[in-house]
């Protein structure tokens, strides 16, 4: 495959694609602008020149998204045929974890443990990291735009994780969804909602703490629990007269939860109380109150965590399953292309099967989708994806720390019966918490950091 | 031992790789030469804590030993298998095939492998043994008679070379090459094969290895006696999983 070196869209096309995305433009204007006075906005100039990426005149592989899917798609693509060209495009100038962040929230663990530098992650595996923001993408043309310019791709991989979707929690208006989520930031998106959060924690005197679990297939589904246990043991500690409200909207939770509430029940009983059943329909963020199917909540403060949903590139360049609400990306679920286009994938949270949107999911299912990649450009096929047994872990007590252990395996397989694939999942639980499991938890994420950023493994 | 791996390092074998190898010829089994040997491994004797000689009669079956070859800092796991484990033949991290040589002592049922693991390289460390050897059924893994990292889950058999039986690794742990003398029943380290991940294991935990083994000696090859003794004394936590 390769590319057509250094022609990229023609003028019409940029023509084109800039005037949609002024329509855009003008329409988030039009809500957004104090006073009312909207002008449509110029086209953004990023989209007319070439961004600055090396060209190696191979194959050329643009990722979008540094995350645990995106960087380990490209780790594992330069390991797979180190002469391609692999471009990791990520806006964020530093990576965040989110798993492992929990413990960092209660001052358990030092921030250098969950921050790394995408240039390590670049210069150690060898791929280029183009610090910028894709706006969109043409995929007939097979350009992505960025604010820092255009570049073309041979196959591109999106990996942009999720959003939240403050409609299902019954706040429609986006001015108001915006507001609620910089007051009540559900620090599921990492970086600055966690850091906010952190000092909510930091500055938090008394009473009420609310958080909730919200419905579908959220990001990460212990870890509202394992956030509720360290923020309890917080105020323990500390002496905080106050105590954690976990609204959870399942009435068991969706997963094996006896270690966590063990936990719960032997060390926060006094600091935790879990309400079952609680459907959330409306926020009132001046008056601190969530309206629900058991009556108005009110808190002090709070970390509100809303259902999930793809991330809104994918609506915006048009591959968001439209037709269910999580709107997550249109893709074959075995083999991971976007439907009606093999060259574009997509993996991580964003992916509309419902394995579980966690860390070690997306990094495994990165190695896969990198090697569909590989395989189809030696004119190979791929099975489907199969996980072996993976060990994920749920810090319980950050003092010392304690971790109970679930071993997870996720994939789809054939069935005979409709000769197509199904999804299938499978979790064990181990529920005796130990400080082993804790020692556990921490190497769990920080050999797969090493793996990201530093190892040429 | 430079940063990255060194074409070199992967060299013919050298004479005592080659010696312990030929045990398994001797055998008659087909021996298939690693992609990868250690270049001129030292050749250590193997002692208790109080600087006795480790007798291979010592080794308490199952046993779940620890000693560092061939670095100061490289953890080993030392196992006393059941039953006699012949040579077998596995792949290294680039699907080549090669023969690990078997057990060695008078029942053929004396193993070691590198305590780092080949998914993420996570490894046995004073404050927590990752790596660990269970003969009983193991509660998470299903399987018994294994080496499980629990890091991720990885399940290694030591009874074939420590091939990938379960998690997420995908190829065995490196071997190393172990020397019994009929005469005195003593026990040698003598050499190292399967997949070279050194470069990377120091790169990934420079810093702790440096504290814990010194500024450089933790990047030096053992020499001499090695001290072999129970993970559960060397470390403070034995992971069960």
């Amino acid at each position: 495959m390769q590319e057509k070196k250094g022609k990229g869209p023609s003028r019409r096309d940029i023509i084109r694609s800039a005037g949609a995305a002024a329509v855009l433009g003008a329409a988030a204007g039009a809500s957004a602008a104090p006073g009312g006075a909207v002008t449509a906005p110029r086209p953004p100039r990023a989209f007319s020149r070439q961004a600055e990426v090396p060209g190696f005149g191979k194959a050329r592989v643009v990722i979008v998204g540094g995350g645990w899917s995106g960087l380990e798609v490209a780790r594992q693509l330069k390991k797979l045929k180190p002469e391609l060209d692999v471009v990791l495009i990520e806006k964020r100038a530093t990576f965040f974890s989110c798993p492992l962040s929990n413990l960092w929230l209660v001052g358990k663990l030092p921030l250098e443990e969950l921050i790394h530098s995408y240039t390590d992650a670049a210069r150690n595996h060898d791929y280029t990291w183009l610090h910028a923001a894709v706006v969109d993408v043409d995929r007939e043309r097979r350009v992505v735009y960025t604010d820092e310019g255009w570049l073309t791709y041979d196959f591109l991989v999106l990996a942009p994780g999720i959003d939240y979707d403050y409609a299902r929690y019954g706040v429609p208006d986006a001015t108001e969804a915006a507001r609620l989520r910089s007051m009540y930031p559900a620090a599921f998106k990492p970086g600055s909602e966690h850091i906010t959060l952190r000092h909510k924690l930091e500055n938090f005197e008394e009473g009420i703490f609310l958080l909730t679990v919200p419905p579908g297939n959220y990001r990460c589904l212990p870890a509202p629990y394992e956030r509720a246990c360290m923020i309890a043991g917080y105020m323990k500690e500390n002496d905080i007269k106050g105590k954690v409200l976990l609204l959870d909207v399942h009435d068991e939770p969706p997963f094996k939860p006896d270690g966590i509430n063990e936990a719960i029940n032997d060390l926060y009983k006094d600091h935790i109380e879990i309400v079952r059943g609680v459907k959330v329909m409306g926020i009132d963020v001046s008056r601190r109150t969530l309206h629900t199917n058991k009556g108005d909540i009110t808190f002090d403060d709070a970390a509100i965590y809303p259902p999930v949903r793809g991330a809104k590139i994918l609506e915006r360049i048009g591959i968001a399953k439209t037709d269910e609400p999580g709107l997550f990306a249109h893709i074959d679920p075995v083999k991971y292309h976007v439907i009606g286009d093999e060259r574009v994938f997509v993996g991580g949270d964003a992916r509309p099967m419902p394995f579980v949107k966690a860390g070690f999911a997306a990094n495994y299912e990165a190695g896969h989708i990198a090697r569909i990649i590989t395989n189809q450009m030696d004119g190979k096929e791929m099975g489907p994806l199969q996980s072996p047994g993976m060990m994920c872990y749920v810090a319980v007590n950050a003092d010392p720390l304690q971790s109970v252990a679930f071993k997870i395996s996720f994939g789809m397989v054939y069935d005979r019966k409709t000769g197509g694939y199904v999804f299938r999942q499978t979790a064990q639980a181990f529920v005796n918490r130990s400080r082993a499991f804790g020692k556990a938890n921490l190497q769990w994420g920080r050999s797969l950091f090493n793996e990201m950023f530093y190892s040429a493994l | 031992m430079t940063e990255k791996t060194d074409r070199r390092q992967f060299i013919r074998l050298c004479g005592r790789t080659a010696a312990a190898m030929a045990v398994a010829r001797a055998a008659g089994h087909r021996v298939i030469a690693p992609a990868f040997a250690l270049e001129n491994p030292p050749r250590v004797r193997l002692v208790k804590a109080d600087g006795s000689p480790l007798k291979a009669k010592d080794l308490p079956l199952h046993a779940n030993w620890i000693f560092h070859y061939p670095y100061h800092s490289s953890p080993a796991l030392l196992i006393k298998l059941d039953d006699p484990a012949p040579p077998t033949e596995v792949e290294d991290k680039d699907g080549k095939a090669y023969t690990w040589p078997g057990g060695v002592g008078p029942d053929k049922n004396i193993v070691a492998y590198a305590a780092i693991c080949a998914h993420a390289l996570s490894y046995d460390s004073k404050e927590t043994a990752f790596l660990n050897y269970r003969r009983e059924r193991n509660q998470m893994t299903g399987h018994g008679r294994v080496i499980t990292c629990c890091a991720h889950a990885s399940v290694y058999d030591p009874a074939a070379g420590a091939k990938v039986l379960a998690g997420p690794a995908k190829f065995p742990l490196a071997a190393v090459l172990l020397e019994h003398r009929a005469e005195t029943d003593e026990l040698f380290a003598v050499g190292l094969i399967g997949s070279e991940l050194y470069g990377e294991f120091f790169k990934a935990y420079r810093k702790e290895l440096r504290k814990a083994f010194g500024r450089s000696r933790y990047k030096k090859m053992v020499e001499g006696d090695v001290v072999a003794m129970p993970v559960k004394e060397y470390s403070e936590d034995a992971i069960k999983c």
